[in-house]
């Protein structure tokens, strides 16, 4: 681990900021680090409703409700 | 301005011409808009085109639907051909757009009159809806992002502004500023020309003075489109019928728990008032919980940001700089998120859309209430909507109690129920089962005419609006 930058999250998401070509100065590496922190955790709270992996086609929206029992999950 | 039912009677029976009130309507766009900032772009001569050839149909005595020589209003996320469509962005320039949107083509093809874009919040991207103002307190906001219809319709300038909705941006201005406003099923209306916030939870719709002119809307709007695959090609039903025809017998589930507390108080006793109404003019009232839609706003803003993000890559690429900081934020996380929270967030939508049948289903509900929104317009200044005990940020409280709707796609209207101490509007949720927006227009009729609201008019109005 000799590039300082690969040791902390937010040498991380600069080094991620430049691979996706988001590298501008409009946009700063550790607000960015704080806010995908935020929205990981949002995501992870949304365990209590998915399974750890499996469950439902999430590609198959359809608003409409077909006949018989309610759809579970 | 009148109602489209007034508009649509007057013109029928000569007491008007489609030339006065479009001469009407942009006397009170341009008088109004300096303090409004309603409209981004009056076309006063496209109009006034459109409101002779109108009044020319209805001289040759045909008929083109309920919209006819009405003037309205279109979001400026729509393209209309031959102006251009901005989105609230300084990214997007002033090309004129190729093609109208097809919504506008059956705006156009009903003989509706277009007397401008209507302002929005910036990408369609937020509940404030900068510098538009609120006609019923100039200092606070109108709601977003179809926040310059909510305006211009509340301040009777247009009988009907079209908005968009993807986690609420049409009921959120229709509760803040006193309309009515409907957002059908996923795919009851064609997105095809219209700038995407997301795909899969983006939908199109009316804010109205008045329930009727809804469903008068969207007879006008709704119907299959080869360029939409998603709009549906189910039968469009004659909206307008049957409104009056009350809620006797009807079953109707009043949500409770999560996410519809905290509310403001003037809020919580104006919806359990709402429902106390209802069940007088003879509906079942059914108390209903749904814990699941706790994580309604982690499962919205879980879509939106990646898919948001895939529709403007190439702008937050070479131009981040021209978006503001929170869309930026969203925009950017969207494109370094790994796809796992993706379809996580849309495991979790599949979960609450059937948790929301269950809860219609397992109750025999016909329609399901919520307060539109836990609170009543913030001042532009301000970040947090106040609950006297606790704060919460505007950007997730406006979205909490609407966003379950476009999450599940199930049809949902918003009616104006009453006004806080501050003499601000309040707005109540009627939710349907999937393409069921007969129901939610019923009883939106019948709340309508009972309440005793919807004549009230916002300090800043245009002479003559509608109640």
């Amino acid at each position: 681990m000799s590039d300082p930058e690969a040791r902390d999250p937010v040498g991380l998401v600069a080094a991620r900021l430049r691979d996706l070509g988001l590298d501008h100065p409009a946009i700063d590496p550790a607000e960015t680090a704080a806010d995908l922190a935020d929205r990981i955790a949002a995501s992870a709270s949304l365990d209590a409703l998915v399974p750890g992996s499996g469950g439902p086609d999430p590609t198959a929206f359809d608003p409409s409700w077909p006949d018989g029992p309610p759809a579970q999950g | 301005m009148t109602t489209i039912g007034e508009a649509a009677r007057a013109l029928r029976s000569g007491g008007t011409t489609s030339r006065e009130l479009t001469e009407a309507s942009l006397a009170a766009a341009e008088a109004l808009n300096p303090d409004l900032s309603a409209f981004v772009i009056i076309d006063t001569g496209g109009a006034l085109e459109a409101a002779d050839a109108a009044d020319e149909a209805i001289a040759a005595g045909r008929d083109l639907g309920p919209l006819m020589g009405v003037p309205v209003g279109v979001k400026d996320i729509v393209d209309m051909a031959g102006l251009p469509t901005r989105c609230g962005s300084p990214a997007y320039g002033p090309a004129p757009a190729a093609t109208d949107a097809t919504l506008v083509r059956r705006l156009r093809a009903g003989g509706a009159v277009i007397v401008g874009k209507t302002t929005t919040h910036e990408l369609a991207c937020g509940v404030y809806t900068p510098p538009v103002s609120n006609p019923w307190d100039l200092r606070r906001v109108p709601g977003g992002s179809s926040g310059g219809s909510g305006a211009a319709v509340a301040a009777g300038i247009v009988p009907m502004g079209i908005g968009s909705d993807t986690g609420g941006s049409i009921r959120i201005p229709a509760s803040l500023c006193g309309t009515v406003g409907l957002k059908a099923t996923y795919g009851r209306v064609s997105r095809a020309g219209v700038a995407a916030l997301s795909w899969s939870l983006d939908h199109l719709g009316p804010l109205t003075a008045t329930v009727e002119g809804s469903a008068a809307t969207l007879e006008v709007l709704a119907g299959p489109d080869p360029r939409d695959p998603s709009a549906s090609s189910r039968p469009v039903p004659e909206y307008s019928r049957g409104l009056d025809r009350g809620v006797d017998g009807l079953r109707i589930g009043v949500l409770h728990g999560s996410p519809v507390e905290p509310v403001q108080a003037d809020v919580a006793e104006t919806f359990a008032d709402s429902a106390d109404l209802l069940g007088r003019q003879g509906a079942a009232m059914v108390g209903v919980e749904v814990p699941e839609l706790e994580h309604g706003l982690a499962a919205e803003f879980g879509i939106v940001c990646p898919e948001a993000a895939a529709y403007h890559r190439d702008l937050v690429r070479s131009r981040p700089d021209q978006i503001a900081p929170f869309i930026r934020a969203l925009l950017v996380a969207g494109l370094m998120m790994e796809p796992e929270h993706y379809f996580k967030a849309l495991q979790a939508r599949r979960a609450i859309a059937g948790a929301l049948r269950s809860a219609f289903v397992d109750n025999r509900l016909d329609a399901l209430l919520t307060p539109t929104l836990p609170g009543t317009a913030v001042p532009k200044d301000a970040d947090d909507l106040d609950y006297g005990a606790s704060t919460e940020p505007a950007g997730a409280a406006y979205v909490r109690t609407t966003g379950p709707f476009n999450l599940s796609g199930l049809p949902a209207l918003s009616v104006p129920a009453g006004f806080d101490r501050d003499g601000l509007p309040i707005g109540l949720q009627i939710a349907a089962a999937p393409f069921d927006e007969e129901t939610a227009l019923r009883v939106g009729a019948c709340f309508e005419s009972v309440a005793g609201v919807s004549g009230r008019r916002p300090p800043l109005s245009a002479p003559g609006a509608a109640g």
